[in-house]
């Protein structure tokens, strides 16, 4: 079957004052159907301008250089604003990261998930507020008649990350992005929320891509990763893949820092040393290869090609397409 | 919202009596007796006496204090030093001409100034933007009474077609609207240009929040974006500054007044202060003071009633 989103060789730019930012560069990536894809990066590697681009909602400096984001056989970058309109909401949809400023503070949340539903023109108001209702009820939220009356600010965070996600899911879409749904969110209410998102991807019968920073996130909710850095996708593969035979440096190296890992009391936690490049301009080599352990004067020199390790499992490194 | 209004309106009464406080107090620490004042200094003691006894002045200061209030608050605010006329009288005889004026000033400013701020944010770096820009700045840096002093000359004295002076005939509704356009407009200009830049700011500040991002992503028409989202909560600011700016104009709208040689309370409280006429401008400064309280306090309100975290806080 064909995957419901796929992006091929995306290459996008930042215009800013000292010159453009190379963002993305040839970025390729797959949501398969009725799967949970994640974005795994540090911040500034990119994972967030990628779903950004799928969903056409980039900021007004950004330039796109080349490659195509293709859902269900239809070019996004290619579309008007009208069929961008027709595509969000209903076909695809975002959870973003801040809970406390996703909704308008001035309205109720029946009043914004009805006018979500502005489309459905045969359905009454009050229907509108049925399904309103029982979104509400399928989230996770107590007395949903009663709440629907209610103002944003008088929910807890955890609570609007769920009326997020309600209002995200009340189109039926077949693809919600959720951007880092809950860093914003304490430890419990994070649970809860992948619990959440786990138990909707069974009833509601679409795809996830979930970008977070958390591997353990990632290991415990998605079927596929992409790690994304400085710009770059340098491993993808199933979850199995990336945390049993990683094969990136920097993957492997994420995984060496992830402090859920770690067994034994250290004095220090570890860290890759180094910084993210600065992407005004692009290493001539490849882009992990200042910060890696095992890189080899070829690494500097030549950009890195993509290795294919096994099934759908690849790698952009020097070290592997010899072996 | 009920609990909000009774607590807003305790906080405007305790802002009034304050207010009145401050007002009795600089009546009599000011230097100089206010007899003098009034009389001036060729009145002979017998009148001085006289006076002093029936304006209550020879009370001890603390009892004067009292009365003050309960006078005010029976709605007593003295007499006219000349006419001994009721004070409160010769208010409410001037305040519907400013009210009118205010009213007509505001209102279309408000209107112009709320669609050419919305406008130029969404069309934020247009040339309509940058135009906009340019003559709103204008509108606010040219005093009004140099509007008020071209607009006459041009409309009604070069091409006669609108009145020049005066409220209009008593009764005749027409003819009053017609004296209002000249005054109007000159008083309300410059409040087109504030309103219209702090729209356009507030209207960029909300267009670049999280929840019209939010809003964008489901796919909801731009129309509703910006009109029934961003503007609802773009304007709160701007029904801050308006409860303000008619408080304001009711006692400012002075210039406009003098030169169209209308009634009204900011040309009252001139003509009072040019011949020292002290029960009428203390009267006339306390009435204006507490429709400024009312003002600022209705503004809260609407703003309350708009905005449901506002209702939350005070």
């Amino acid at each position: 079957m064909d995957p419901v989103l796929s992006i091929r060789d995306l290459s996008l730019d930042f215009e800013t004052p000292p010159g453009p930012v190379h963002a993305l560069r040839n970025v390729s990536l797959e949501v398969p159907r009725n799967h949970i894809v994640g974005i795994v990066g540090e911040s500034g590697s990119g994972k967030s301008t990628v779903i950004a681009a799928a969903m056409r909602l980039l900021a007004n400096n950004a330039v796109i250089r080349g490659g195509e984001v293709i859902f269900n056989g239809r070019d996004v970058l290619g579309m008007n604003q009208e069929e961008l309109r027709a595509l969000r909401g209903e076909e695809i949809s975002m959870v973003f990261q801040d809970p406390m400023t996703s909704q308008i503070p001035v309205l109720t949340i029946g009043r914004q998930m009805t006018d979500i539903q502005y489309r459905r023109r045969n359905v009454s108001m009050a229907e509108k507020r049925n399904l309103a209702v029982e979104m509400m009820r399928r989230v996770g939220i107590s007395d949903p008649e009663e709440r629907l009356d209610q103002h944003p600010h008088q929910f807890s965070g955890g609570m609007r990350q769920r009326i997020a996600i309600a209002m995200a899911l009340l189109m039926n879409p077949q693809l919600l992005i959720a951007d880092e749904p809950t860093t914003a969110l304490d430890v419990t209410m994070e649970a809860q929320i992948i619990h959440l998102l786990r138990e909707l991807k069974e009833s509601f019968e679409g795809s996830i891509l979930f970008v977070s920073h958390n591997l353990g996130l990632i290991a415990e909710l998605c079927d596929y990763v992409v790690v994304m850095y400085a710009g770059e996708v340098v491993e993808q593969g199933s979850v199995e893949d990336l945390f049993y035979r990683a094969s990136h440096p920097y993957t492997q190296a994420l995984l060496e820092c992830d402090p859920a890992r770690i067994e034994d009391a250290t004095p220090a936690l570890p860290t890759i040393p180094g910084d993210v490049p600065d992407l005004h301009i692009v290493p001539q080599g490849c882009v992990f290869a200042p910060r890696c352990p095992r890189a080899v004067a070829r690494c500097r020199e030549e950009p890195a090609q993509i290795a294919t390790i096994g099934a759908g499992h690849r790698a952009r490194c020097h070290l592997l397409g010899h072996e | 919202m009920l609990n909000y209004t009774l607590r807003r309106l305790g906080l405007s009464i305790v802002i009034v009596s304050v207010a009145m406080s401050i007002l009795f107090l600089m009546i009599h620490l000011v230097p100089g007796d206010p007899v003098t004042i009034a009389l001036g200094p060729r009145a002979t003691p017998e009148m001085r006496e006289a006076y002093r006894a029936r304006m209550g002045l020879d009370q001890p200061i603390h009892i004067q204090y009292v009365v003050f209030f309960a006078n005010a608050l029976r709605g007593d605010l003295g007499q006219d030093v000349f006419s001994q006329r009721a004070v409160t009288r010769i208010i409410s005889e001037q305040l519907p001409h400013t009210a009118a004026l205010v009213a007509a000033a505001i209102g279309w400013s408000a209107l112009l100034g709320i669609v050419l701020g919305c406008f130029s944010a969404v069309h934020r770096n247009s040339f309509f933007d940058k135009f906009t820009g340019v003559i709103t700045v204008g509108a606010i840096a040219v005093p009004s009474f140099v509007v008020s002093l071209y607009s006459l000359l041009i409309f009604a004295v070069m091409l006669k077609v609108l009145p020049a002076i005066g409220a209009g005939e008593p009764g005749d509704l027409v003819d009053q609207a017609q004296h209002l356009i000249l005054p109007s407009f000159a008083l309300g200009l410059g409040w087109v240009g504030y309103i219209a830049r702090l729209v356009r700011a507030s209207m960029l500040e909300v267009m670049g929040e999280n929840y019209i991002r939010s809003a964008r992503s489901y796919g909801l028409l731009e129309r509703t974006v910006i009109y029934s989202y961003a503007l609802k909560v773009a304007i709160l600011p701007t029904v801050t500054l308006l409860g303000v700016g008619i408080g304001n104009l009711l006692s400012g709208a002075l210039f406009a007044e003098i030169v169209f040689a209308r009634p009204g309370i900011g040309k009252l409280i001139y003509d009072m202060v040019i011949t020292r006429n002290y029960p009428v401008v203390q009267g006339a400064v306390l009435v204006t003071t507490a429709l400024f309280v009312l003002c600022a306090m209705i503004a809260d309100l609407v703003n309350a009633s708009l905005d449901p975290r506002v209702r939350a806080s005070l």
